[in-house]
């Protein structure tokens, strides 16, 4: 039987918010998150957004499993998934400018919260909004350091291409100055 | 509360749809340590834990990021007003470039604790915390990763010939998705901003 998608929402919501502010929610700023922004179901193989379209909002997964794909000369590439507790789509928020990098489709059954810049806006002293960004915060850093991990592989395999680096590549002065200089 | 109006508006400005009261920007840098710093200095260095969070208010500095390899390359030059060292002070992991100051710099250094509890404050100073980061971690994840698209698709057949630049480019994509670096500053560098070594090669 499937879960009803306003309680998991509710209890998603409610377990952000309890370990962001260390301590119990009120139900009223629950319920009015809710209210703003009420789950969406995406039932399996429906599209979520599609790659190219201007970014609105940012996808918090309740349950249920997302996968993003990306158009290639090649055909789909599927590139990330997210499930519960993850977020997608979040540089919809500061860049509502930005394209969609990517596809997004349930891959099974799923319920999500839209976040949107309006809901931040209207949202501004409830806690809930507040821990949903702090979720967002660790999100995006966690995001870019496993972007600079793949970075890193992909420099070891240049590497291997290209052989060692060219001889007489030497640390400058002002790498010596950071080796020597004093601190701030 | 005039003091650090002018700054909080630049920083403001600089950070597109924080929708924060500059008033609480002002509140946050009277949080931390303001300190002004001579040219040629470290600001933080490569590896260290990262304990602060630094508001860039005057100035501009340098960046200089060590490769998988362990030669540090230059990356480029940072002018104020941004921030400086926001994705180590939030998992709180060692930095992942130096920072050193290519003139006499102003900056507002926020410590661990303080900042710690401010990100978590539900009140308007924590909400003010959380959307400037947002925003500029928003910024360099779209900035790096268009500059690592655009890598991809030049580097897909690498020579030896091009091999140098591509490495550099490369660190330059990191420090831009690390958030050490910015694409969209355009600022022009204030008139005390030291001449760098001229063997240095600086995005």
């Amino acid at each position: 039987m499937r879960s009803d998608p306003v309680e998991s929402a509710r209890f998603y919501l409610h377990g952000l918010a309890s370990l962001f502010g260390r301590r119990l929610v009120a139900e009223a700023d629950l319920v009015w998150v809710l209210r703003r922004s009420p789950p969406v179901d995406y039932a399996a193989g429906q599209v979520v957004f599609r790659q190219g379209e201007l970014a609105e909002s940012a996808i918090l997964v309740v349950h249920g499993e997302l996968v993003a794909s990306v158009s290639t000369p090649d055909g789909e590439r599927v590139v990330g998934a997210a499930g519960a507790w993850d977020v997608v789509g979040e540089t919809g928020l500061y860049a509502p400018d930005q394209p969609r990098s990517a596809t997004v489709r349930a891959t099974r059954d799923s319920t999500a919260l839209l976040i949107t810049h309006q809901l931040l806006a209207e949202g501004r002293s409830n806690p809930v909004i507040g821990a949903i960004e702090y979720h967002l915060l660790h999100t995006i850093t966690r995001r870019i350091r496993n972007t600079n991990q793949a970075l890193e592989t992909a420099w070891s395999e240049l590497e291997s291409r290209l052989g060692a680096r060219p001889p007489g590549e030497e640390p400058t002065s002002l790498v010596r100055a950071l080796t020597e200089g004093t601190s701030a | 509360m005039s003091h650090f109006r002018a700054e909080a508006d630049l920083l403001l400005a600089a950070h597109p749809y924080v929708d924060a009261d500059p008033s609480d920007i002002v509140e946050l840098l009277q949080a931390a340590t303001l300190r002004e710093i001579p040219p040629a200095t470290v600001l933080c260095r490569q590896g260290e834990v990262a304990d602060e969070l630094y508001f860039l208010l005057r100035g501009t500095v340098a960046v200089v990021k060590r490769d998988p390899e362990g030669l540090d390359r230059p990356i480029g030059e940072v002018h104020a007003p941004t921030l400086i060292g926001q994705m180590a002070i939030i998992d709180r992991a060692r930095r992942t470039a130096s920072v050193l100051t290519a003139s006499t710099v102003l900056v507002a250094a926020m410590a661990w604790p303080t900042f710690h509890a401010l990100v978590r404050e539900p009140g308007s100073r924590g909400l003010a915390l959380r959307r400037l980061l947002l925003s500029s971690l928003t910024r360099q994840l779209v900035a790096g990763t268009a500059r690592l698209r655009a890598l991809l698709a030049a580097g897909a057949h690498p020579d030896p010939q091009s091999g140098l630049e591509l490495r550099d480019e490369m660190m330059r994509a990191s420090g831009l998705l690390e958030g050490w670096t910015d694409d969209l500053q355009r600022a022009e560098p204030g008139a005390d901003t030291q001449p760098l070594p001229r063997d240095l090669r600086l995005a």
